[in-house]
């Protein structure tokens, strides 16, 4: 039970700042990227696979949602399971390239990938060229109401129960399965992995994951264009799960709360944001290999390395 | 007899490293398989357990290992380990006898998420097993340690733990003694036979400590270049010439 006492911090951190919506609103974005990092974290950490196209499967989540509600008039409930369903079916399909290649060959093919994704949306009529979408409804379902507070407990308790997920199958045959595909193929197949289904399901997972997080942003923010999924969102994603811890949903959420919620805190001053992301990221890999998360266990800084 | 391989061949691009190359293995036996270095010994486990391609027969109780994908093999009951440590090196020991059980578990995705009951009753039954195998080989203090952590002879012990909690008919050890001093190899010794008679496990092993070789073996398999030159008891092997002659002739190796 204790694990899941971690997460009463979040809970009422937004309610001394239940007047300013604004500041909400980049809770709910860094809660939404959270979950698509999540998603990435499935991938690299646990499964020891690699992408760099995951900023796909999120324009896949945020334009299926974003049409189905527009054009079609979808609930948004309903548009939301779709656009992880349908993110979930692209991910298995991206999935089988890494059946046999891996590491770097593996990363320019999902590159190569993610670069397509945008492309194309930017043809298609139905998702609105390279405009992109506009004024895309707030839902006025239960699920995704229009207060920020609102948005942001819900994108919270998504959090929370990935979290759950995520730590009930850690230590059973699911979890334990993907870890040892990460550590080795060879020894995880002749205990009786069978890598081509675990390596589908990790990517397929963490398709479905980020394709959520996609339909959530589309609605949180409104618009949508395929400039918004470039590369950078990729390395972006993959970034939150270093700088913030991997292998961990806490860790993943500073990461986020680090990509998405420093460039505000900024915006103010005349820096560019670009560079301190910069510094910063290299002096985390320098001092906290682990992750930013590594600063709450302030006991292992100081012990000895065992290598 | 339990495996019967019959005219095994392995070629990697033009060289042959296997060649038609045929052995049987008796039931409950402890059979070594030797060789100087490069005569393809860990390439026939490796083409037994698929982690290579071959041609021929494997039969091992009615299955063709062979023809069989390479994650079903520990399922009739063949486990490896390696010959350079394949750990899940960042898991505890725990995890890593975890997943020598893995392919017995049935509960999916869903129990694991809804914790069931059918989920429960299994997680704890393996984890019973897990303490039983780690009291067994003595590791169980460091069940809970990264297995990075733990000295090269520890480690080795959890290889063989994470083979024989998978509760297999045969065992492959892949050179189990190499890099271990003689303290420890005796100690490692001493837990294989135990394993041995209580499971009544067969062991088809490769190494190259002949001391050790001649102790324990029933039956012995000498390889040279890709092909079997001789087989026999421990005392036919040490009088073979031609098992002599590959050893460059050194017969002050077959003194023990």
């Amino acid at each position: 039970m204790k694990k899941y006492l971690y997460f009463i911090p979040f809970v009422l951190v937004p309610l001394p700042f239940a007047g300013y919506p604004f500041l909400l609103s980049i809770f709910v974005l860094i809660g939404i990227y959270t979950i698509a990092a999540i998603g990435m974290d499935v991938l690299t950490t646990w499964a020891g696979q690699i992408s760099i196209g995951n900023a796909a499967f999120f324009a896949v989540g945020a334009y299926t949602s974003a049409i189905l509600v527009v054009n079609f008039h979808v609930p948004f409930l309903i548009a939301f399971l779709i656009s992880g369903l349908f993110a979930l079916i692209i991910g298995i399909v991206v999935g089988l390239p890494a059946l046999r290649v891996s590491g770097f060959y593996l990363a320019v093919v999902t590159m190569a990938f993610g670069i397509a994704v945008q492309q194309i949306i930017g043809v298609f009529q139905i998702t609105g060229g390279y405009n992109g979408i506009r004024n895309i409804p707030v839902p006025s379902f239960w699920i995704f109401k229009a207060s920020p507070l609102y948005q942001y407990y819900i994108v919270l308790t998504i959090i929370f129960l990935i979290f759950i997920v995520l730590s009930r199958i850690s230590f059973s045959k699911s979890g334990l399965a993907l870890f040892a595909m990460r550590d080795s193929e060879i020894a995880a197949r002749s205990f009786g992995i069978n890598l081509l289904k675990y390596k589908l399901a990790a990517f397929g997972s963490s398709a479905a994951l980020t394709g959520l997080a996609g339909s959530l942003y589309a609605s949180a923010i409104g618009f949508i264009s395929p400039s918004q999924f470039d590369l950078t969102l990729s390395l972006d994603l993959l970034a939150m799960v270093i700088v913030g811890g991997a292998g961990s949903v806490m860790g993943v959420m500073i990461g986020a709360a680090f990509f998405v919620g420093l460039p505000f805190l900024l915006s103010g001053y005349n820096i560019s944001i670009t560079i301190i992301q910069g510094a910063v990221l290299i002096l985390i890999l320098l001092f906290l290999p682990k992750g930013l998360l590594q600063i709450f266990k302030i006991k292992d800084l100081f012990k000895k390395k065992v290598t | 007899m339990i495996l019967s391989i019959k005219a095994l061949s392995v070629k990697f691009k033009g060289l042959i490293a296997v060649n038609n190359f045929s052995m049987d293995v008796e039931k409950e036996s402890f059979h070594s398989l030797i060789g100087p270095n490069g005569a393809g010994k860990t390439t026939v486990v490796n083409a037994l357990t698929r982690v290579v391609p071959s041609t021929g027969t494997a039969f091992f109780e009615g299955f063709d290992l062979l023809k069989m994908p390479p994650h079903r093999i520990i399922n009739v009951g063949v486990a490896r380990t390696f010959q350079n440590l394949e750990l899940f090196k960042n898991l505890t020991v725990m995890a890593n006898l975890f997943i020598g059980t893995i392919h017995k578990i049935n509960y999916n995705f869903l129990d694991e998420v809804f914790n069931t009951r059918s989920y429960k009753s299994e997680q704890s039954k393996t984890l019973q097993s897990i303490i039983e195998i780690a009291e067994m080989l003595g590791i169980k203090r460091y069940l809970n340690m990264p297995v990075s952590s733990l000295p090269y002879g520890t480690q080795k012990l959890v290889e063989i733990g994470r083979a024989v909690i998978s509760r297999p008919k045969l065992l492959i050890l892949d050179e189990p003694f190499a890099g271990l001093n003689d303290q420890e190899s005796e100690k490692l010794k001493e837990e294989i036979l135990r394993i041995k008679g209580l499971y009544a496990i067969t062991i088809l092993m490769i190494e190259h400590d002949m001391k050790i070789v001649m102790s324990v073996s029933n039956k012995i398999t000498v390889m040279n270049f890709g092909e079997k030159i001789a087989e026999g008891s421990p005392s036919e092997i040490i009088q073979n010439r031609k098992v002599a002659e590959a050893y460059l002739g050194d017969r002050s190796y077959f003194r023990s």
